[in-house]
């Protein structure tokens, strides 16, 4: 019936079953043997983390260009916005004195125009200037190479549902709009399973947010994670809901295997995903807490942020998959508000500290637990947004700006291109003046998915567009 | 186990007819979702040459398969409803060779030719509710869930005949005693935002006017308006006035809601084109395009073109068709400019007439209205139209499109009865829409008559005989995964659930963000997507193998299990959690509801499990009992010795005190409903 289900027990080791039980029967506070002691400690280990800005950030208020004539254009379609920076006062304001310049290595990018950051993202900046972080310019959802003629005249097969939320989600994290079941990272990651790279499939793809389709596979899916680990039952587990006499005890166990059925008699498909869905959860939850328990603490504290809070549990998901000995994770955080149509000055300043200390955070962490140099996380959103903004708000674009941080990445660098700003220029639609990308996602994917360890046959399959493309490297890695 | 198919019934049926098969004039149906002819390699199926006609009118209809099989068997899966199949390959019928299972095999001959016959009866009983199992099940997809008392009541009755009376229930206005309840404590401007959602969600469980509020919740998640916008208990007007609407509005006419929408503040709020000013040429400031460009993609057409069973009409070359471009959002957007709240003039703070005129209808200002031409779609809005002509104009347009139909229809029947509707349930859902009105098998007229009645619609979705007939005879991919909050109302129906103290009801059912909540909310989606998208295939299942669409499952994840258990196992258990009662807490502050003190005095959300405490001595019967109660019939033969046996662990005989045998029997009815509710026969609802 379900093959999927069945391989599931397959991978389920004697040990775990032991850490299962001992869950069930009286809660996470009595896990299985000391995890530290099968510990991957000088292993092989790589983490891929992507930070999704929901709403779709404006990346012409991220990186902002700072030489005179450049700053003036983006200013005169941006009126409004700019006055109300600079009526806020103090660190927000977007003229060019109080941004953070942008020293690249080199000049691809810029031409030589000068670009910088707000001072909400002083912290990315810091990195920057550590050569910890670079910046992709003009990214995007892209089919095959596209121009402002060729778009304005239908001329070219474009990606589906340009500037609608959830397609473009969609399409940043599965290539498709809504309605695709995988996403790359997940792709990546079935790929590394089938080759015995990454280790137990239920812990590859972990999920600080709800369900993302960057984590989905075909043999992986999203594993969601806490900053205290899987979620207990203590209404369940606990004593007080059953009691203590020995009929309580049968009666608790009978409902923790109740919970856990694998399988029934049931015909119905989604009574049936119903519960393998759970039976999943729960066998993965008791095998994952079991090794929860034993992972040191980190003095590394993180902002009580969403952003904060998922890097939080994410790096102790971390810490508990170095724990069972995986050498492949990739992660997923999510937090929204990005969708600035209006009161954008107002709003988006605190989402972008909130986004960088949260970064900060997670890699003083990594660089804590030393695994800095094992950690690559790249920033994605919906869309940019539109150039010409609406009175003291945007609306939604197309092509942005990225970033990728970690211990190997070659930092200081600003790959892609960095765009002008005249509104009827080459790089913008005719409307709104919307970012056309250069750089289309298969581009950030394939580098990102080369330093993960995917091999080039992977890439074929689950990044087809690829092709269309000239080669053209962002050499976002050392080496 | 189902009744084997009765020879004689069918060859009954079969002469009947041929009685009624002239009478035409039916609906023709897409064949692919009732008799699914296919082999078992997919290219068997490309081998088949079937051609499918259904005639139903009042009376019987036909389907009609006719495949050439050459080397494959043929699997026919029989529809839901009261429908019987056989086949003839030219010399007699042959017999289903497993009676429990709905598909039937075909003898596999080389070069053979069978002819398939299911015979749809549609009778005029067709919607009746044959037995208590089939009303829990129909009040389950109709309402928030039954009581023993209202299964008693509509048990062997016609479930038009529910509709009927549930349709002739007024909305009733929450809006005066919410803005009353909060501005009397003196704390207006304290921010509350808990005790609007415990207003919410006490109409869903409280109220007689089920279907109206089921379906307000329905709208509210296809309009999905969120955020402080409605949940801020400064802004009672906003939030309550937006609930009256779609209460108002849910047995209207989709073109009517359009419009009140539109003129909505807390629309206009939530999606940003409130003060949306006009074209400004010194500036180059362009209107806000956030509800031009939702109103098309999630309120009215959606992206591609549809027929009138939801599929996509393609191009020549096979590929989706777009509704619209950026440009016709640019120019829609045009259209919204110039509102904002009523009475006050343009420049007043928007944020201080939200709290004194947040229901009323937005009022356009024809000086911050757009002056250019608007030319979206086909039509062209003339420069210099006036604001209220240029909506009436642009919705009109909108309410014309042929998607509006197939696209509303198919997000309603996904919220009622089914995550992945047939494209025939779509089609009939989506020709009531474009009729405006339904007759159900019995007779009974809904609708005005005038398309977008919702009446009409809901008749269609609800009455649809898809719905109708033991659930084991329903196809295996039915059904629908009930969202989280869905299963919490039905427990609190079923059992007749008492004190609703708002305390607790923040404690457990408010915080849609909290990892391990219920992730959903009433009037709390995340963002205009909703809390899942309709399109959602979910990953890793057979659903999504299968491509089927399963919303719900969006939610699902390694907390959310956890969380639905976490929230209802302390209800079930009568152990519930009440909220911080201190003054800090805000126990004290809300007149017309229970002080805090006093609430303690009683057990917050007590559940009235008297019938099943009269069942409890026998496990059995029990059991049997929550299976039409909570479980509409649907429970599985293994599940239910695993109840059967957790009950029979609490032992009734040797020397018992009355009071320990109560005790007993109260724990017996416990963790059977615990482990009832917790069963996959209550998340899935077909």
């Amino acid at each position: 019936m379900n093959n999927r289900h069945s391989n599931f027990f397959k991978n389920l080791s004697r040990r775990d079953f032991l850490k299962g039980a001992a869950a069930i029967g009286s809660g996470l506070s009595m896990s299985g043997l000391p995890g530290s002691a099968l510990a991957n400690t000088g292993g092989d280990y790589k983490a891929l983390v992507c930070l999704f800005m929901y709403g779709g950030m404006d990346h012409n208020d991220t990186i902002l260009p700072m030489d005179a004539s450049s700053h003036a254009m983006l200013k005169s379609t941006r009126s409004e916005l700019f006055a109300e920076y600079t009526a806020a006062g103090g660190s927000r304001s977007r003229e060019v004195g109080n941004l953070l310049e942008l020293l690249p290595r080199d000049n691809e990018a810029t031409e030589g125009r000068r670009y910088g950051m707000p001072q909400e993202l002083a912290p990315l900046h810091e990195l920057f200037n550590a050569e910890e972080l670079a910046i992709v310019g003009s990214v995007g959802p892209l089919v095959e190479p596209t121009t402002r003629q060729l778009y304005e005249s239908q001329g070219v097969q474009l990606p589906p549902s340009l500037f609608s939320h959830n397609d473009q989600q969609s399409y940043w994290q599965g290539l498709q709009a809504e309605g695709a079941s995988v996403g790359w990272g997940g792709q990546f990651m079935d790929s590394l399973v089938r080759q015995g790279k990454a280790g137990d499939a239920r812990f590859t793809s972990i999920s600080g947010s709800g369900a993302s389709l960057f984590l989905a596979g075909e043999d992986v899916s999203g594993y969601r994670v806490t900053p205290t680990g899987p979620l207990g039952m203590p209404a369940v587990d606990s004593t007080a809901m059953f009691g203590t006499s020995d009929g309580a005890t049968t009666l608790r166990e009978m409902f923790a295997a109740h919970l856990r059925r694998g399988t029934s008699s049931a015909r119905n498909i989604l009574k049936n995903d119903y519960q393998n869905l759970r039976t999943d959860a729960m066998i993965a939850n008791d095998i994952f807490g079991g090794h929860f328990q034993s992972v040191a603490p980190i003095t590394t504290s993180f902002p009580d942020t969403s952003f904060g809070q998922q890097l939080l549990s994410i790096t102790k998901a971390m810490q508990t998959g170095r724990d069972m000995g995986m050498s492949r994770q990739i992660f997923f955080v999510g937090a929204g508000n990005f969708d600035t149509h209006q009161s954008q000055a107002t709003l988006l300043p605190d989402l972008q500290s909130d986004m960088a200390n949260a970064v900060k955070a997670f890699r003083d962490a990594m660089v804590e637990l030393g695994t800095w140099d094992d950690t690559t996380l790249f920033t994605a959103a919906d869309f940019g947004r539109a150039m010409i903004a609406n009175g003291n708000g945007t609306d939604h674009g197309w092509g942005s700006h990225h970033f990728v941080t970690g211990g190997s990445v070659r930092g200081k660098h600003i790959a892609g291109r960095m765009p002008e700003y005249d509104v009827n220029g080459e790089e913008y639609t005719e409307s709104g003046a919307r970012l056309i990308p250069t750089i289309p996602v298969e581009r950030l994917s394939v580098e990102l998915g080369q330093w993960f360890g995917v091999d080039n046959d992977s890439f074929r399959d689950v990044l087809p567009n690829l092709w269309n493309f000239p080669s053209q490297r962002l050499n976002l890695f050392s080496s | 186990m189902i009744k084997m198919f009765n020879l004689t019934r069918i060859l009954s049926l079969l002469v009947a007819l041929i009685a009624v098969s002239g009478c035409g004039g039916g609906v023709s149906v897409d064949p692919n979702n009732s008799v699914d002819a296919a082999g078992a390699p997919s290219a068997a199926k490309a081998t088949q040459t079937a051609t499918v006609m259904v005639v139903n009118g009042t009376g019987s209809g036909t389907v009609t398969l006719t495949g050439n099989v050459t080397r494959h068997p043929v699997t026919a899966i029989v529809p839901r409803g009261r429908v019987f199949v056989g086949w003839n390959d030219g010399r007699e019928w042959l017999e289903d060779p497993d009676a429990a299972s709905t598909y039937f095999l075909l003898p596999e001959v080389d070069g053979a030719s069978y002819t398939i016959q299911a015979i749809f009866d549609a009778g005029p009983d067709l919607n009746t509710l044959t037995d208590d199992a089939a009303t829990s099940r129909f009040l389950s997809f109709a309402s928030f869930g039954g009581s023993n008392n209202d299964i008693r009541q509509w048990s062997g009755q016609d479930a038009a005949l529910w509709l009927q009376e549930q349709l002739s229930k007024p909305a009733i206005s929450i809006l005066e005693d919410t803005v009353a309840g909060i501005s009397t404590t003196g704390s207006a401007n304290t921010s509350i935002p808990d005790y609007l959602s415990y207003r919410f969600h006490r109409t869903l469980y409280e109220g007689d006017e089920q279907l109206r509020t089921r379906m307000a919740f329905a709208l509210s998640q296809l309009f999905a308006v969120g955020g402080d916008v409605v949940a801020a208990g400064t802004l009672p007007r906003l939030g309550a006035g937006w609930h009256d609407l779609l209460q108002e509005h849910a047995f209207g006419n989709y073109r009517d809601l359009l419009q009140s929408v539109t003129y909505s503040p807390a629309m206009g709020e939530w999606l940003s084109y409130i003060k949306n000013d006009a074209y400004n040429a010194v500036t180059g400031t362009e209107p806000d395009e956030n509800y031009a460009r939702e109103l098309m993609q999630l309120f009215t057409i959606g992206q591609y073109e549809l027929n009138l069973d939801g599929s996509q009409k393609l191009d020549e070359s096979g590929s989706p068709i777009a509704t619209y471009d950026n440009d016709d959002v640019a120019n829609l957007a045009r259209v919204f400019t110039g509102m904002t709240h009523a009475v006050q003039p343009w420049y007043v703070n928007a944020t201080i007439n939200a709290v004194k005129y947040g229901d009323l209808p937005m009022q356009i200002f024809a000086d911050a209205h757009s002056t250019r031409e608007k030319a979206f779609l086909d039509t062209v809005i003339p420069a210099g139209t006036s604001g209220a002509d240029s909506i009436n104009l642009a919705l009109d347009a909108l309410f014309a499109h042929p998607n509006v139909a197939p696209f509303v229809a198919r997000q309603l029947i996904q919220r009622f009865t089914a995550s992945n509707p047939s494209a025939r349930y779509i089609n009939r859902v989506s020709t009531a829409f474009e009729d405006g009105r339904f007759i159900s098998a019995s007779g009974i007229e809904f609708g005005d008559g005038r398309r977008g009645s919702l009446p009409a619609t809901l008749a269609a979705i609800l009455l649809d005989a898809s719905l109708f007939g033991e659930p084991d005879t329903a196809n295996v991919d039915y059904g629908k995964v009930r969202e989280p909050l869905l299963g919490i109302a039905h427990w609190m129906r079923a059992f007749n659930v008492q004190n609703l103290e708002w305390l607790t009801v923040d404690e457990y059912l408010n915080d849609p963000d909290a990892v391990g909540s219920l992730q959903m909310a009433y009037m709390k989606p995340p963002s205009v997507f909703n809390f899942y998208r309709p399109g959602y295939v979910p990953p890793n299942t057979q659903a999504g193998e299968m491509g089927m669409t399963v919303p719900e499952f969006q939610l699902a994840d390694t907390t959310s299990f956890s969380g639905f258990i976490n929230t209802i196992a302390p209800l079930v258990m009568e152990q519930p959690t009440v909220g911080d009662c201190s003054p800090n807490g805000g126990g004290y502050a809300f007149p017309g509801l229970q002080p805090c003190n006093e609430a303690l005095d009683k057990q917050p959300f007590a559940p009235d499990y008297s019938v099943e405490l009269s069942l409890a001595d026998d496990a059995e019967q029990l059991v049997d009992h929550l299976n039409i109660v909570l479980l509409g019939g649907r429970l599985e033969e293994d599940i239910r010795s695993d109840i059967v046996d957790a009950v029979n662990v609490y032992e009734l005989g040797g020397e018992l005190s009355d009071e320990q045998m109560a005790d007993a029997l109260a724990a017996r009815v416990r963790i059977a409903v615990l482990m009832s509710v917790t069963t996959p026969a209550f998340h899935v609802i077909y």
